[in-house]
């Protein structure tokens, strides 16, 4: 016991520990929202994966002159629509849109030899889909053997994106995923939505918890780490809702639920290795302070602007300078309308 | 003039030098054609417009005393008004297909191209690719929807098969594409075919590089290679 008055441990704390900061601050994101934890320049090999909105993310790097790995790129002269449409251009390889770090493990694992997906062709219209990223080929191809043949030579390339690069950005989408029961394989849509048939007694609705969550950010980190010591991963968790839930929740809750579970294990992760960093990209949009702003008409998705002020503050927080905001506003239009499989689901719930 | 006779135009870029001197060679056999070229290098020659009344010139106000006495050098005049011909043919036109070696060079296309490549297109992104750069031949504006004489385009010839010898950058897809021609004519082809279509759209007709000019890679059989020509210097004179 000392005789001095009590002292407060928030007493000294910077502004930025205080919600008044928050109020006083009026509209636009704190530029001290975000303190990288690594440095990130310009030469920094980084490679993308995740859900739609990790697109926006990659195009942006893409357009700053960052150094993005890309394994199986369409030469410049293709233009943006057709190489986006076909899964060229989003990520760095052409997986499509991974929504649940279970999905990427399980890539990962794929790529690794130690893993085969169950029903990895489903069929549509006569047509033949890659169950594991139908979106890549929205007419589907002819037969089953050149969907598989389409998938090794797919997944070549993306060993050796996986092998390249310094910095993983990894965009946490979902938690909901529909599984093989029987041998647990993840896919990205439910079966039925792009294509492939829905059987309860052959698939399941999965809700991935915390702990499964961060057992998969886990394993993930392990295997990249094994092909390139030294990599660093950027974990960020998709603003955008979802579009529809399975989990007998009102969406409202179930978005909730998901954001939740990601971003708590983003930042388990943090904490628990060095090398990982948190990007609060889902913080800066859905911000209070933003008063909706940054939200797109139908609630759900996120602006131009918003893509816009997240990506400012990562390229102001690792100093990467870039021209006029101004001069891309133009290229954010509806071609940069990111390719989500999970809007097919909005068709499906009318 | 003689009656019969058919008057042509040949406008475009140095790539015409070769036609001119095609030309010299093959008039005295051909008395019913009378053929007036104009040619500009590349430079001068993408700033030339076409005015309501088919006259093709710089306009006045980009038309410096150098560029008036280049062109003067070369065609004896500084325009050309298209409306006095009977057809019109604009040669080294911009050919999709100098590019598309990078698009199948190191790929493989379904049931087109099967080379062992690392990567492989499916036939839908192949047509998409095709497509889009096939749309690159449409013309600039006041060529569109054309309603004057008749109006042929021949795109600049493929790359020469000696490419293969060149340390330039700009070439290996070329190069690649010589080693490994499966499929290449037949894309070739097709390219060509969708250009054709984007041309009739516009009411010009596509003069295509004769099949029996070029290699297993769709590239120009060496035989035909007579160096590159240029009007800079403001020589051959048209």
């Amino acid at each position: 016991m000392t005789n001095s008055a009590p002292r407060s441990p928030y007493r000294g704390l910077p502004r930025r520990a205080f919600w008044k900061s928050v109020a006083d601050r009026g509209e636009g994101p704190a530029d001290d929202l975000y303190r990288p934890r690594f440095e990130i320049t310009r030469k920094t090999a980084i490679f993308t994966a995740g859900s739609c909105f990790a697109q926006h993310i990659g195009q942006s790097l893409r357009r700053a002159g960052c150094r993005i790995v890309d394994t199986e790129a369409m030469p410049d002269m293709v233009p943006e629509t057709v190489a986006r449409r076909f899964g060229y251009r989003q990520y760095s390889a052409r997986y499509g849109n991974i929504y649940t770090p279970r999905q990427l493990r399980q890539l990962l694992g794929e790529i690794d030899g130690t893993l085969t997906p169950a029903y990895p062709v489903w069929v549509r219209d006569g047509r033949f889909f890659d169950a594991l990223r139908p979106a890549v080929e929205p007419e589907g191809l002819e037969t089953p053997d050149l969907v598989a043949e389409h998938r090794r030579l797919h997944l070549a390339r993306a060993r050796s994106a996986f092998a390249r690069g310094e910095v993983f950005v990894f965009t946490l989408g979902l938690t909901e995923a529909w599984i093989h029961r029987e041998s647990g394989t993840v896919y990205p849509t439910a079966p039925g939505t792009i294509a492939g048939a829905h059987d309860p007694e052959v698939f399941a609705f999965h809700n991935f918890s915390f702990a499964e969550v961060i057992e998969d950010l886990h394993a993930i980190r392990a295997q990249l780490q094994a092909r390139q010591p030294g990599m660093r991963m950027v974990l960020t968790v998709s603003p955008v809702a979802l579009t529809a839930t399975a989990s007998d929740a009102h969406v409202e809750v179930a978005t909730s639920y998901s954001k939740a579970v990601l971003r708590a294990a983003a930042g388990q992760m943090m904490s628990e290795c060095a090398d990982v960093d948190y990007f609060p990209s889902y913080e800066i949009v859905t911000s209070r302070a933003a008063r909706g702003r940054y939200l797109s008409a139908d609630l759900r998705d996120v602006t131009p602007a918003a893509v816009e002020d997240v990506m400012q503050i990562f390229f102001a927080a690792h100093g990467i300078e870039r021209g006029d905001p101004a001069d891309h506003a133009t290229t954010l239009d509806d071609l940069d309308a990111p390719v989500c499989e999970d809007l097919l689901l909005e068709a499906f719930g009318r | 003039m003689t009656r019969g006779t058919a008057r042509i135009a040949v406008v475009g870029n140095s790539h015409i030098a070769a036609l001119k001197d095609a030309w010299v060679e093959m008039a005295p056999a051909h008395p019913a054609l009378d053929i007036t070229f104009f040619g500009a290098p590349q430079v001068e020659m993408g700033k030339m417009t076409l005015d309501h009344n088919l006259r093709l010139a710089i306009p006045p106000k980009r038309l410096d005393a150098e560029t008036k006495d280049l062109l003067t050098r070369i065609n004896g005049r500084c325009a050309l008004s298209l409306a006095r011909f009977d057809i019109v043919l604009r040669a080294g036109v911009t050919s999709p297909w100098f590019q598309f070696p990078q698009v199948i060079a190191a790929r493989d296309v379904d049931g087109l191209r099967e080379t062992g490549a690392r990567e492989r297109l499916s036939r839908a992104a192949f047509d998409a690719v095709l497509a889009a750069l096939a749309e690159t031949s449409r013309p600039a504006k006041n060529w569109r929807k054309w309603t004057g004489p008749a109006l042929y385009f021949m795109p600049l010839p493929a790359t020469s098969e000696s490419c293969r010898g060149s340390e330039r950058k700009l070439y290996r897809p070329h190069a690649a594409l010589a080693e490994r021609s499966d499929g290449a004519c037949q894309i070739h082809d097709l390219l060509f075919d969708a250009v054709e279509r984007v041309l009739d759209e516009e009411n010009i007709t596509l003069l295509r590089q004769p099949a029996d000019t070029l290699t297993e890679a769709a590239l120009t059989q060496a035989r035909f290679k007579t160096g590159a020509r240029r009007l800079r210097d403001g020589t051959p004179q048209l």
